[in-house]
């Protein structure tokens, strides 16, 4: 039998051992909890600022005179302020030169293109090709993708009073280059912002707003009838950031045919998104080359051209 | 003792140095006491870490009136008592409505390393009544006094003290029956 005195020592010094990883986690939990407890109590210890105001005579002087200051302003001009920030209510012929006068200012710009068809039950799936641009003040690119391939890059670059077309098929292994006229027409994103920004004084429905890639956006509808012989049903949406006054999002929706007679159409959704104003691009963005091997042809003369290469 | 009332102190200026060697020093007593009052390991290191991070988060109301190691074992036990009860819940609740009682941290390994003897004293008090334990391992581990373990149980010294000896005699016998440690 034991005597008391031995088993009060053995109760009391029992060993214990411990895992020093765990040691270690456990204590940074402590940590942590104690280091945001001191962060929760220290912002509630801030003073607010009213208390602060009212704490010496001259504060409450100084800010009762902004509050008069204030007031006699919003009793004069009782429009003024609350209607600024939302720019879009105003008329349409001011805020829309100041959105032109934004785009001018762009020096390149890149964002995604991609096609989304509508199923006759309405379930939509995006197609799998889709299209990066990068766009400059005087040239443009077009990465074309099928999944995560890139499948193409087209170049168009200004050459003598035209434009010199260059594309590469990573597909085919080709490469083909025209001279066309002018400049790279109506697939400049920045020329297709500008045109729809001047028809905005027509829109048809104003879209409110929403946040679209965690901006701000207000968007407008327009029926592309409004801008030339188009079915009515055919719609753009475009939408804008309400603080760069920046286009965030452009939809062209087609769910009917031009000719309605045509009975293989499918309804489907041009969308360019990501927008970036301020991209970083590389000095060789809009320099056009060939990879080594790619032969010279069109697309559709592949065939022919490997044949000749053959042959030669 | 005068370490501890100025780690406290410390402590309650927002010195994270104060609070590491607080647990640094307490945390192997009260996985022990833990540890006999539950004689489960993983609900045992839940508590005494969830006891920590809530030590940790009081730093400006803890008012520590005893000593410090004291204090802590009080609110280990307190926390052990909770499970005890929430564990008689789970017994009769379904088996869908036995979800994690304690702290949802999931550690991947075990913080306590058994010893043979730790492990076998653990059995063999989980052998006596809760109150009896309770007793024993707050006065002998915790180093509570028998005063402020009534008051913590609510009964009185005599009380305690009564469940301490003839808990100690039972933890004896069935230690001696086995005649390992």
């Amino acid at each position: 039998m034991r005597p008391a005195g031995n088993m009060e020592k053995l109760v009391k010094n029992v060993d214990i051992a411990t895992n020093a990883k765990m040691d270690e986690a456990v204590r940074d939990d402590v940590l942590k909890a104690f280091e945001q407890s001191k962060a929760k109590k220290s912002a509630a210890a801030q003073p607010s600022m009213w208390r602060m105001i009212m704490k010496s005579p001259i504060t409450k002087l100084a800010a009762a005179a902004v509050i008069i200051i204030v007031l006699g302003r919003v009793a004069f001009w009782p429009n003024d302020g609350s209607q600024t920030s939302k720019w879009w209510l105003g008329s349409p012929a001011a805020w829309g030169q100041e959105i032109l006068a934004a785009l001018d200012k762009i020096k390149g710009v890149t964002c995604r293109e991609q096609t989304i068809w509508i199923a006759p039950d309405g379930s939509r799936h995006t197609s799998s090709t889709w299209d990066i641009y990068y766009v400059s003040h005087n040239s443009y690119r077009r990465d074309i993708y099928d999944g995560d391939f890139l499948r193409e890059i087209q170049w168009y670059v200004p050459d003598g009073n035209g434009t010199l077309h260059h594309s590469i098929r990573f597909d085919l292994e080709s490469y083909f280059i025209h001279k066309g006229e002018g400049s790279f027409g109506n697939r400049d994103p920045i020329e297709r912002m500008r045109f729809y920004v001047r028809l905005l004084d027509k829109a048809d429905r104003l879209l409110g707003e929403e946040v679209i890639e965690e901006r701000r956006c207000v968007g407008f509808e327009i029926s592309a009838s409004k801008y030339g012989d188009n079915p009515e049903e055919w719609l753009d949406r475009i939408w804008f950031d309400i603080d760069t006054k920046l286009p965030v999002l452009m939809e062209h929706e087609r769910t009917c045919p031009r000719d309605k007679t045509q009975t293989d159409f499918h309804p489907y959704i041009d969308v360019r998104d990501r927008f970036d104003y301020n991209p970083q691009l590389p000095a060789n963005t809009f320099i056009p080359w060939i990879p080594e091997g790619f032969i010279n042809a069109h697309p559709d003369e592949i065939p022919k051209a490997g044949e000749k290469e053959q042959k030669g | 003792m005068i370490e501890d009332k100025l780690l406290i102190w410390k402590f309650k200026r927002g010195s994270s140095d104060a609070l590491c060697r607080i647990y640094q020093k307490y945390k192997g007593s009260l996985l022990r006491l833990a540890s006999g009052l539950l004689n489960d390991t993983a609900a045992a290191e839940d508590i005494v870490h969830d006891c920590f991070v809530s030590f940790a988060q009081s730093s400006q109301r803890v008012k520590v009136n005893g000593n410090l190691k004291g204090y802590l074992a009080a609110s280990v036990a307190n926390r052990a008592r909770n499970w005890n009860r929430a564990g008689q819940r789970r017994a009769t609740a379904g088996p869908n409505e036995t979800g994690q009682i304690l702290s949802g941290t999931k550690r991947p390994e075990q913080w306590i390393i058994h010893t043979e003897q730790f492990r076998q004293l653990n059995e063999a008090l989980a052998q006596l009544s809760y109150e009896q334990r309770e007793a024993i391992t707050l006065h002998l581990q915790g180093e509570m006094k028998f005063k402020a373990i009534a008051e913590l149980q609510g009964v009185s010294i005599n009380t305690i003290q009564s469940r301490y000896r003839y808990g100690l005699d039972k933890l004896r016998s069935i230690l001696d029956s086995e005649a390992i440690l």
